[in-house]
């Protein structure tokens, strides 16, 4: 179901070109609005039109799955046996056979470092692609000015596709049980660069619960203008200081969609192959990436997929996705293990065989690892000194092992991967180049990943 | 049931650069597909002389539920249906009155629950530690124990309760990780997976822990250990073909075979009470959904 609003349009599954045009029709105006204002400029090695970033809140563990340490001892290892993958000096463990037969697709980084062993501020971090220790956020937990997130700075140099720029498939704001990780929007940017907030369920419903102060907007009254901007006004007089402000973006993000016309049935999957959606498996996570790839397509420039609360929950600790605490072992083989190795490998596949992988560079990582360590009671907690991340597409060279951690995983042997490297690597590949993020003042100190190019 | 596919191979599996030959001749069966909602499904169970099964689904975005469903319709009912608590790994009593399963309780811990159907009362266990868990437990033929994975001070062992979920016992104390136990139809044993000596193989052990004995060991992972009604064989799902099948194993850890044979996982294997067919959940069209294997196809040797 496409929903607009809290006013539930369509059913995504039996939508009408009809309707999704009135939508278009109806809206003729705003332009200019979010995430155009410069055209991306002195990149060298610009090669990717979209960033799909995969999200794995809650740290996944690296030792369980893109770092095996068969020969660590048992405290350490895990269960998970090392398996070969197609990229030669480079194992994974069993829970990852798609991806290991497919490795010649991507690339993988066993040495990325995050500044923060906490979940908000890991996040934040990696977003922002900054040092900030504290994560931008004072004492009491409220924000003492974020850079932007990288998704913003990555739309605001692109002209506009009619899509917002940077679109966010998560059921909520990504946080863990305290509140939401604070960088995940425009910061210091203000709120018009946060992200477009789109929730797709496990049956590829669709719905944007973000625009809920626009409620009892229904299509019959978008197709007039006046009547829209009256609606619209009145929406707004009904709102307190508070409100205000957040309105304003909402106000423009609206506007960006509905005048996206023909873009919006991107939203659409049932416009996929029943195969196509089987493939990519009946999960929240699953039709996200899939959906995620309709945006890409769409022209969407950076599309971030958040697993859990947000994709995908298990357990009720398994809101925070990865942040396996309690039964690492368990739910990996049960429930996380398979579902990472089902979709990302479709989407890479899928992405590859659409001819699009060479032009949407993909990022799959979380905030941090956890603890090479198995703890007290047989699992694993955080651990932010040396982690994985896995690189396709937009430049990336595939088939790759980029640093080495020690025997054990806990640190680096080679060049640790900073959060700014992390970022300044996927802004050049976007096309935001040294000049932009001067002009920016943002990914300060930062360098390409030279490895991964 | 579908006439099965006699494919006959012989497989190679690349493990640590080590080149590992994993000899197995079977048939490949074509199973049949009980459920088509496609929603995550594991630990199944056969209850009610087979008329019925216990899972447990992914059936609403923030919730794992018990589904019960009777096999002549297809008619699926919530367990519990006003439960708002995660809840899965079921298992049920052999003459129907108990019917154990974990649910979610503090976040993150979660803890046993007993349920005595005959007088409506409920017996729970609750790990120490505030994170602690407990996964899969299974009733033990007398119905006096309940067996399951504790995730507590001390790893993830082997422990079992009463029926009132009090006494327990610890079962291992080993390193690694140890998971899935499964009585034997008789009682007397347990079998169950661990990872002591690398990777998860499987292990029997008495029901009292004593006399720990690998059951097989082969360097990719076993896992959920089945008795067959007959306390002879042994069902299994194994990643050693690269993904996860179906094996069956002789109770003497002899003569393992592949009962599946499909790209796609299959996984969580459960025997009939007519000891002829199995029940797994297999991801082989595309979606997570119940399938029954009929093992009349299979040989035993």
């Amino acid at each position: 179901m496409f929903g607009f609003g809290n006013y539930r349009v369509r059913d995504c599954q039996g939508l009408t070109r009809r309707s999704f045009l009135r939508f278009g029709a109806g809206l003729p105006f705003a332009a200019g609005m979010f995430g155009s204002d410069h055209l991306a400029q002195g990149a060298e090695l610009a090669k990717a039109k979209s960033v799909m970033m995969i999200w794995l809140v809650g740290g996944p563990s690296h030792l369980d799955l893109f770092d095996p340490k068969p020969n660590a001892p048992a405290e350490f290892r895990g269960p998970f046996a090392a398996i070969s993958t197609r990229t030669a000096g480079m194992q994974f463990t069993e829970l990852l056979p798609r991806l290991a037969a497919g490795s010649d697709r991507f690339s993988v980084v066993r040495t990325n470092i995050n500044y923060n062993g906490g979940h908000r501020p890991a996040g934040s971090i990696a977003w922002t692609c900054g040092r900030a220790s504290d994560g931008g956020e004072d004492g009491n937990g409220k924000p003492t000015g974020y850079p932007p997130h990288l998704g913003s700075i990555i739309a605001r140099s692109r002209s506009s596709s009619g899509l917002p720029a940077f679109m966010s498939l998560a059921r909520g704001p990504v946080g863990d049980g305290v509140g939401p990780c604070l960088g995940y929007g425009g910061g210091i940017w203000g709120s018009r660069y946060d992200p477009f907030m789109v929730d797709c369920s496990k049956l590829g419903q669709v719905s944007i619960s973000e625009l809920k102060l626009l409620d009892g907007l229904t299509p019959a009254r978008l197709n007039d203008r006046q009547r829209v901007l009256g609606e619209l006004n009145r929406v707004r007089r009904g709102l307190d200081l508070a409100q205000l402000d957040q309105w304003d973006g909402l106000h423009q993000k609206a506007l960006q969609l509905l005048r996206g016309g023909d873009t919006l049935n991107a939203f659409d999957l049932s416009r996929e192959s029943a195969s196509t959606r089987t493939r990519y498996g009946r999960t929240s996570f699953g039709q996200s990436c899939l959906l995620g790839r309709r945006l890409v397509e769409a022209g969407v420039s950076y599309v971030q997929v958040n697993w859990s609360q947000f994709a995908e929950v298990f357990y009720p600790f398994s809101d925070y996705g990865w942040d396996t605490h309690a039964d690492n072992f368990g739910l990996l083989a049960d429930w996380h293990g398979p579902l990472l190795d089902q979709v990302l490998s479709t989407l890479l596949e899928d992405l590859h065989d659409r001819g699009l992988l060479e032009q949407t560079l993909v990022v799959c990582l979380g905030e941090f690892g956890r603890t090479p360590r198995i703890n007290s009671i047989g699992s694993r907690d955080h651990w932010h000194p040396c982690y994985f991340s896995v690189w396709a597409g937009g430049g990336v060279r595939p088939g790759r092992v980029i640093g080495e951690s020690d025997a054990r995983g806990e640190y680096p042997l080679t060049n640790p991967i900073t959060p700014e490297m992390v970022g300044t690597t996927i802004a050049e590949l976007a096309g935001v180049g040294t000049q932009q993020r001067a002009e920016y003042r943002v990914l300060e100190g930062g360098r390409v990943i030279d490895e991964l190019l | 049931m579908n006439c099965c596919k006699a494919l006959r191979a012989r497989i190679l599996i690349v493990m640590s650069g080590v080149l590992v030959v994993a000899v197995q001749s079977l048939p490949a069966a074509e199973p049949r597909r009980l459920t088509h909602d496609g929603e995550r499904k594991l630990a199944p169970l056969f209850v009610e002389k087979g008329e019925a099964v216990i899972f447990a689904a992914h059936d609403e975005p923030n919730r794992v539920s018990l589904i019960r469903m009777r096999l002549s319709d297809g008619k699926q009912d919530r367990v519990d249906p006003k439960l708002t608590a995660h809840q899965f790994d079921p298992d049920v009593s052999a003459d129907g009155r108990y019917l154990c399963f974990v649910q979610t309780y503090t976040s993150p811990q979660s803890i046993l629950v007993v349920r005595d159907l005959k007088e409506g009362t409920e017996s729970r266990f609750i790990p120490q530690e505030a994170r602690g868990t407990v996964r899969g437990p299974k009733i033990s033929p007398d119905q006096q124990r309940v067996v399951f994975t504790l995730s507590d001070p001390g790893g993830q062992q082997i422990a079992s309760v009463d029926m009132k979920g009090a006494n327990l016992k610890r079962l291992t104390e080993s390193a690694g990780t140890n998971a899935w136990p499964a009585f034997s139809p008789d009682g007397r044993q347990i079998a169950f997976s661990s990872s002591r000596d690398g990777g998860f193989h499987l292990f029997l052990m008495n029901a009292d822990g004593g006399n720990i004995r690998p059951l097989t060991n082969h360097p990719l992972r076993d896992m959920r250990p089945a008795w067959s009604p007959d306390g002879k064989r042994i069902a299994f799902a194994s990643a050693r073909d690269g993904n996860l099948e179906i094996y069956i194993v002789n109770a003497d850890g002899t003569n393992a075979r592949r009962v599946t044979n499909h790209p796609d996982r299959d996984d969580f294997p459960v025997w009939h009470p007519d000891g002829r067919q199995l029940l797994v959940v297999s991801e082989r069209a595309g979606d997570s959904d119940l399938y029954l294997i009929d093992l009349d196809d299979i040989p035993r040797s």
